[in-house]
């Protein structure tokens, strides 16, 4: 979808139009569900959050002011996480699916081995309990920008920071997740156990 | 000066932060690529903790996207749904205050005012407070001072002891119109002196003993009565142009910085005419004509903790119509 469309489907959204509103939906749905789902790690309630955010962005449309639109998505989709995370906090529950590693099955390995994806799934397994030691601010930054891919000013348009403090958060986590697969060194790859402390 | 030193403290900090960053991301400029392995050279242990990050970051860069398990399109009845679960105060909250850093106003009301019932609550407990005059005591004020404007100033009636009529009473007459007030505590006679009084005996007299005035009402006819018959009159009663000031004074008796406010207001006039004027005024108003604001204690506690509520209540449906 060019630029050109975005805008003119946002346009048309802000008249009422559901259609043009929905085909920015299809659009942006997968990588809004990614983030979600990375955040509260449950599926059921990233769906739900999912839906409310989009909800919120057509009931909210006149408010959005330019810029990246996947980002002002995102800022929506991160306040209902966080949210949501901050209510389960407060009542000391936990939502989170422990059965489901959301990594574990999505790890790419082209070897076709399966000592290796036995290898890979508890590799996954790992990252997802580091991931989930972060805090939900670490842990935004790393999902946006290491696990999806997007740019810092996309990041930072997100979370609703300077460009400089998402790669200030970033360090950190990634120091932070460093830390924690070092604890399991036998399941990390080759290139991560060279230069293991007790060698 | 400070502010460009922190930003050279900052900037220098970012600088081997982005170093880093791109390092690991393996798109470091020639630049950062020297001030990294600087930075090595000063650290040994960051080579293998940077090559532990690059490696952790290609296994995260090969996790699969994710794709949504069902369409999130959006109908009209999801939109109508949502709008009717909001609640209404949230829509309030939403109507007045569209912008989220907004939601703080509200909210500092809201503290505010809580404050202001917590520190009533404890003046009341502790005395310091008093819950202000019915409007009965006014009106039957209100009412003696008419019969005192029909006496004129030769009879004045003294308010609150509708019995004592002695002509002995005369005397202070004026200084019951000068600082009614003043006479409701025992400091105030001591003010007295302050008003140009018709007559300087009487106000010596209340300046000698004005605890023994609020003890009970002395009915020796021969001797002047105490300052305590004279303090049943509020004193927006007998001051023509009474503010809001003067208004809270009375119900804070006790309270010396708003006596002295209220003595501010009273104008240096001869007090008996000034009563007279005043009864012929108000001799067929209703007496909380003249009252202005007040709030007896316990209403004023109420609409207080009521602002709170609502003000804190706003601010919370705020925060959740803007998702935060």
């Amino acid at each position: 979808m060019t630029s050109f469309d975005e805008q003119r489907l946002i346009q048309l959204t802000r008249d009422g139009d559901y259609d043009a509103f929905n085909r920015l939906v299809v659009e942006y749905q997968d990588a809004v569900f990614g983030v979600v789902l990375r955040m509260v790690r449950n599926r059921a309630t990233a769906e739900d959050i999912t839906q409310d955010t989009f909800i919120s962005a057509f009931r909210k449309i006149s408010s959005y002011r330019g810029g990246i639109f996947r980002a002002w998505l995102f800022r929506i989709a991160k306040n209902s996480s966080l949210d949501h995370l901050r209510k389960i906090a407060r009542r000391g529950e936990t939502s989170i699916d422990e059965d489901i590693v959301y990594f574990s099955e999505t790890v790419k390995d082209d070897s076709q081995d399966p000592e290796a994806d036995a290898l890979n799934a508890e590799l996954a397994r790992l990252i997802e309990h580091c991931m989930g030691g972060l805090s939900d601010d670490h842990r935004f930054a790393m999902v946006m920008i290491d696990v999806e891919g997007y740019q810092y000013d996309e990041a930072a348009d997100a979370i609703g920071v300077s460009i400089g403090t998402v790669k200030s958060r970033l360090n950190r986590a990634r120091a932070r997740m460093r830390d924690c697969v070092q604890q399991d060194r036998e399941l990390l790859p080759v290139s991560m156990r060279l230069y293991d402390k007790e060698n | 000066m400070v502010r460009k030193f922190l930003n050279r403290v900052i900037s220098r900090k970012d600088l081997s932060i982005d170093a880093i960053n791109a390092f690991v991301e393996g798109n470091a400029s020639a630049d950062e690529i020297q001030l990294v392995e600087r930075l090595i050279r000063d650290d040994a242990s960051l080579e293998r903790d940077l090559s532990t990050q690059q490696a952790l970051r290609s296994v995260l860069g090969r996790i699969e996207k994710i794709e949504a398990p069902r369409s999130y399109a959006v109908t009209p009845e999801m939109v109508a749904a949502a709008e009717g679960h909001d609640s209404l105060l949230s829509r309030v909250a939403e109507l007045f205050a569209p912008q989220r850093k907004l939601a703080l106003a509200p909210a500092a009301i809201g503290v505010i005012a809580a404050v202001g019932v917590a520190l009533l609550t404890i003046g009341d407990a502790t005395g310091i407070v008093d819950q202000s005059s019915s409007s009965q005591g006014e009106s039957f004020s209100t009412a003696e001072i008419s019969e005192s404007a029909d006496g004129g100033a030769s009879s004045p009636g003294v308010a609150g002891s509708p019995g004592s009529s002695d002509s002995s009473a005369d005397m202070f007459t004026t200084e019951k119109a000068s600082s009614s007030t003043a006479a409701t505590a025992a400091p105030s006679a001591a003010a007295a002196p302050e008003f140009d009084s018709a007559d300087d005996s009487v106000v010596a007299e209340s300046a000698e003993a004005p605890v023994a005035g609020l003890v009970g009402p002395d009915t020796d006819s021969q001797e002047p009565e105490p300052p305590s018959l004279m303090m049943e009159a509020p004193t927006n009663a007998l001051i023509p142009d009474v503010d809001e000031a003067a208004s809270v004074a009375g119900s804070l008796d006790q309270d010396s910085s708003l006596q002295q406010a209220q003595r501010d207001s009273i104008s240096p006039v001869d007090s008996s005419e000034a009563e007279l004027a005043y009864a012929e005024d108000t001799a067929f108003e209703p007496a909380s004509s003249n009252d202005g604001i007040s709030l007896p204690l316990w209403q004023l506690q109420a609409a207080l903790a009521a602002l709170a509520i609502a003000a804190i209540g706003a601010w919370a449906g705020l925060r959740r119509a803007h998702g935060g």
